[in-house]
């Protein structure tokens, strides 16, 4: 039993829903966070600073999310998708959107957890990934955005 | 006034305190307490919800510094964790309420309620 908890669909919407309009959110097939997936990691840790969560995300999540944040155009999420780079100001907003979901990882009872750092897949540190193996909690999902599109998000506990 | 470091947290409370039934009121932000302090003393606000750790200058040193500036202004803070030792010190600074978690439009509505007419 994962000491964190993750969440269903509808939490994640709840809480994504303060910061994005029009949002919509359904469990989805698993997302690889393998090296070279090329995903985005956000690594949670405990007070100890040891790492007990991570939140996974595709690029079309992160440079929607990225964009949509700071009502950037649609398009300017489709050119980072393209060019397969974020902005500045999307790489800024992806951390505060990772910032934001630690809070779908705690509830009343469980240990506090705060973000540290969001890597590209193929840097994630090894405690991170070593944590990401030793998962008992995961949930993944597709959370579409407006206007923006779809990405994928998938949470992992332990 | 809404004081924190984080804009995607401002989004948060100011959506909160909209569902809360507040969206009578205008709402202005600042991303940390240095900023807020400046803004403040040009302007001050009817009520001040602000973050506990903000880089530049945290909520409480905020508080502090429109106490030592003679700013008479109501203040609150909205922050994910709370200490007993934090809400000690947040009531001797002169804060009007510490909303921690539940962190909902009710817990906001009960809350800023006495102090917005």
């Amino acid at each position: 039993m994962s000491k964190h908890p993750v969440p269903d669909a509808a939490q994640v919407k709840d809480l994504l829903g303060f910061l994005f309009d029009g949002i919509a959110v359904k469990a989805a097939p698993k997302l690889d966070i393998s090296p070279n997936s090329g995903n985005f990691l956000a690594v949670y840790v405990a007070d100890d600073g040891a790492p007990v969560a991570l939140a996974a995300c595709n690029m079309g999540f992160a440079a929607n999310a990225g964009a949509a944040l700071s009502m950037l155009p649609p398009n300017a999420a489709k050119d980072a998708v393209k060019s397969k780079l974020l902005t500045p100001a999307m790489n800024d907003n992806l951390r505060e959107v990772m910032n934001i979901c630690s809070r779908l990882m705690m509830r009343d009872g469980s240990g506090h957890l705060r973000l540290d750092q969001v890597f590209q897949s193929k840097s994630l540190p090894a405690a991170a990934a070593a944590m990401a193996s030793a998962a008992t909690g995961r949930a993944d999902f597709e959370v579409t955005l407006g206007k923006y599109g779809a990405g994928a998000l998938s949470l992992l506990t332990v | 006034m809404i004081v924190d470091d984080s804009l995607a947290m401002r989004m948060i409370v100011r959506k909160t305190l909209r569902l809360a039934g507040f969206d009578g009121h205008e709402f202005s932000e600042a991303e940390d307490g240095a900023k807020a302090l400046a803004a403040i003393t040009v302007a001050p606000p009817d009520l001040v919800l602000s973050d506990w750790n903000m880089p530049n200058m945290t909520g409480i040193e905020l508080l502090e510094n429109l106490t030592k500036a003679g700013l008479k202004v109501k203040f609150g803070f909205v922050t994910t964790e709370a200490t007993a030792e934090m809400r000690s010190r947040a009531a001797s600074a002169g804060a009007r309420f510490l909303i921690s978690k539940p962190f909902t439009a009710e817990s906001f509505k009960e809350a800023l309620e006495p102090h917005l007419k």
